[in-house]
């Protein structure tokens, strides 16, 4: 047992010293599995920041009221009633209110309009979002960085900290052409680079002015003094059959969007990721066989000396693994300078666009290690079975 | 011996090496000819066409221009056909289960865009022999199952009826298979009068006016004359192409095309080092045997071409499989996913195949070509 693990040790590194003889093709095999990780990454990366973007955009604390049985705000409408209804409910549910003792309650409509930072530019969807002055006091989470916010009844607009740091047109004080109408921005906002930050935020009735959807309202916000008092205020609102109103905590909106997205892109990514793999695993065969007709006379002797199959075995298969783990390791390296943090858009829900930054976390590293290990171990244990096989008699007569 | 027999039992030295390389090869050449086609197709801008211009509100998609443009723009000089268009979005069924229906001038449509859409007379008239008639693209009838004859009830997200329902009845008067497989026919067509008629708000507007140049007449030098006629009126407008709109608003899901064009060139990069690699290993390995070919009077030359060849033949047939796995794979996936490897793709496909092989064989070639002949029998 002793002098297994010994000839097993003594091999391993004789084959490891080696290496430098086989460098480059050796390099090829760490640089392809390099490259097939930080592919993997990228996707896993754009998947999870969408994720995670949306799903801390909501707080468990407000609750979001949809009508018309839908579960986006887009399609939605609630007719004035229901807000009247609620506004009058002096006990029952458990919301935030104000001096007065009535309910916090913010009415909503959001609009994608089309933005052009020059005249000649493309054009990009923006979300619009139109609330009650009560809207930012209802939403604790989100800070205003600068500026104010606007006032009741005016074409002013606070503009969400993504969008402000992408469009240099969105300054406080800059007039901005959305639709019809030239809009003045009037402050800054940060909600910890969440969906909210790719919002612009404007006065209920001069953005349902401006897109000629006067007396629409899509959504109701509430603050709830907890969050499982969402139930009572569900019950509350129930008797208000005829619009198919529908009590959800906006946390739950924002993150039932995410599924989606993040799903089209793993289905995009991880075909692309194992394709990769496939022609990386081929590779790294090929660079493993090669080290083996470099050593076949080396191992042969070892072997005529004494040493066992296993030893060959294991000194081949090392080898493959630690190229696959250099490859792993700097394809992680690589992808956490590069990607993580980098800030791309796509077109979210109420079909505007949406700012997320990609995220290297944790398991979106471990997953490409696993595929990375895995083309190494693959790619290895073939040639080092070859090598646990090779006859004595045929390798000694061969000349290095 | 001749040389190309030669040239094959070289590359067929090591079976294994030589079919591990092709399948590298081959991924590689699968992994372009998809996204190579999933840009081409899907994407759709394959078969939007740069002739058809579509006139919209310069303030933003979405926002109405007044039906009065439509006479100012049908007499503009080089103009020939133009067809209003209204849109209305909605769901059939399930609310999950989204549909569009574009509305538009029956005749004008078939003059418009009759050709990319594959609309015929029989069918036109078929969709004016009732106001609520509608077509449908084939892609969008096979996916939910309807046929000529069904109706349907879509119910708008936002355009109201004057009766504030939001219920649509249609009724199917046929299927239009559009131009060639490429081409978007996952909508439905409707009249223009029947939808305007009947809706609460924005009566007299329209979303777009779709129109075709005059032969002769180059789009591109149409549309800013349109845009010049509305410049200083309520409502601006902005002219563009259909496929400069696609194309914008595609741009939008995430730079597609940038995170494509990243992920092929590191596959090509990664298929390149192994490949470069294991040839130059390779020929480490037959020093012994090309100092024997030089001996024997083969010309510096003809020892590049034999390299050169080696690695072609690996290119080829890798890259010819993976360019046919990637053209079936096309043909078993459904429509909607829209992949299209046309002959535009393929032919690409196989040039940078070519291109690649050359490449990759050059380096290895040349190490083999200078090999001075006392050196390669040191290696003895």
């Amino acid at each position: 047992m002793i002098s297994s693990i010994r000839q097993i040790t003594s091999m391993s590194r004789a084959t490891l010293l080696s290496l430098p003889r086989r460098l480059a093709i050796s390099l090829s095999m760490v640089g392809s599995i390099m490259l097939v990780v930080c592919v993997l990454c990228g996707f896993l990366a754009m998947a999870r920041g969408f994720e995670i973007t949306l799903q801390s955009a909501g707080s468990p604390e407000v609750a979001v009221i949809l009508g018309g049985g839908t579960r986006e705000e887009t399609n939605s409408e609630i007719p004035a009633e229901v807000a009247r209804t609620i506004m009058a409910m002096s006990e029952g549910i458990s919301v935030v209110r104000d001096s007065r003792g009535t309910p916090l309650l913010s009415n909503e409509v959001i609009v994608p309009v089309e933005y052009r930072d020059h005249p000649d530019a493309a054009g990009e969807m923006l979300a619009l979002r139109g609330m009650d002055p009560t809207g930012p006091d209802i939403r604790r989470e989100v800070i205003l960085s600068s500026g104010k916010y606007a006032s009741p009844g005016t074409r002013e607009i606070v503009v969400g900290a993504q969008l402000a740091a992408t469009y240099p047109g969105f300054g406080i004080g800059e007039d901005v052409r959305l639709g019809p109408v030239v809009w003045t921005v009037s402050g800054h906002f940060s909600a910890q680079g969440s969906a909210f930050e790719s919002e612009l935020w404007g006065d209920i009735d001069a953005v349902r002015a401006a897109f000629n959807r006067v007396g629409e309202v899509q959504s109701l916000r509430l603050r709830l003094t907890e969050p499982s008092a969402i139930k009572q205020l569900a019950m509350a609102v129930d008797p208000l059959a005829g619009a198919q109103l529908k009590v959800l905590s906006e946390a739950d909106l924002y993150a039932s969007q995410s599924q989606g997205t993040s799903r089209l892109i793993q289905l995009f990514g991880w075909p692309i990721a194992l394709l990769m793999a496939i022609g990386a695993t081929a590779g790294a065969l090929n660079t493993m066989m090669s080290s083996l007709s470099d050593r076949t006379a080396e191992i042969a002797t070892a072997r005529a000396l004494g040493f066992n199959r296993l030893s060959a075995f294991v000194a081949t298969w090392l080898e493959a693994l630690l190229l696959s783990a250099v490859g792993v390791g700097l394809g992680l390296v690589l992808s956490w300078l590069t990607l993580n943090g980098w800030q791309t858009s796509t077109l979210g829900a109420n079909n505007a666009q949406m700012s997320f930054r990609l995220v290297v976390n944790g398991d979106v590293m471990a997953t490409a290690a696993l595929v990375g290990i895995a083309i190494g171990a693959i790619g290895g244990a073939l040639p080092a079975i070859a090598a646990a096989r090779v006859p004595l008699t045929v390798a000694l007569r061969a000349r290095g | 011996m001749t040389f190309w027999n030669f040239a094959r039992k070289s590359a067929l030295r090591k079976p294994l090496r030589s079919a591990l390389l092709i399948v590298s090869v081959a991924m590689t050449f699968l992994i372009y000819g998809l996204t190579a086609g999933f840009v081409a197709g899907s994407q759709g801008t394959a078969a939007a066409s740069d002739e058809l211009l579509g006139v919209m509100n310069a303030a933003g998609r979405g926002q109405p221009l007044p039906m009065a443009y439509l006479s100012r723009i049908a007499a503009l000089p080089g103009v020939a056909d133009v067809s209003p268009i209204t849109r209305l979005r909605g769901s059939v069924g399930d609310a999950r289960n989204v549909v569009a229906v574009s509305a538009g001038d029956p005749d004008k449509l078939l003059a418009v865009s009759g050709a990319d859409l594959g609309l015929t007379p029989s069918l036109i008239d078929a969709l004016k022999s009732r106001r609520d008639k509608v077509l449908v693209g084939q892609s969008l009838a096979q996916a939910q199952g309807w046929k000529t004859g069904d109706s349907l009830t879509v119910t708008a997200f936002r355009t109201k009826k004057d009766d504030g329902s939001r219920d649509w009845r249609f009724e199917i008067a046929g299927i239009f298979e559009g131009k060639n497989a490429s081409t978007d026919t996952h909508f439905i067509l409707a009249q223009y009068e029947y939808i305007n008629k009947a809706r609460a708000r924005g009566i007299d507007t329209v979303w777009a006016f779709a129109l075709r140049p005059e032969p002769g007449m180059a789009a591109q030098d149409l549309a800013p004359q349109i845009d010049a006629l509305f410049a200083n009126s309520a409502a601006p407008t902005r002219t563009m192409s259909e496929k400069q709109f696609l194309s914008a608003f595609l741009s939008q899901y995430a730079d597609v095309k940038r995170v494509i064009t990243l992920v092929v060139g590191v596959s090509f990069v990664t298929l390149l080092m192994i490949v470069i690699n294991t040839m130059v290993f390779a020929l480490r390995e037959r020093r012994f045997e090309i100092g024997v070919l030089k001996t024997l009077g083969f010309r510096s030359p003809q020892i590049l071409l034999l390299v050169l060849a080696e690695a072609l033949f690996v290119f080829v047939v890798g890259g010819a499989i993976g360019l046919v796995v990637a053209k079936l794979i096309s043909l078993a996936t459904p429509p909607a996913l829209g992949l299209v490897i046309g002959a535009q793709v393929s032919l690409r496909t196989i040039a940078l195949i070519l291109l690649l092989g050359f490449v990759a064989g050059l380096l290895p070639a040349l190490s083999a070509m200078r090999t001075p002949i006392l050196a390669a029998f040191r290696t003895r």
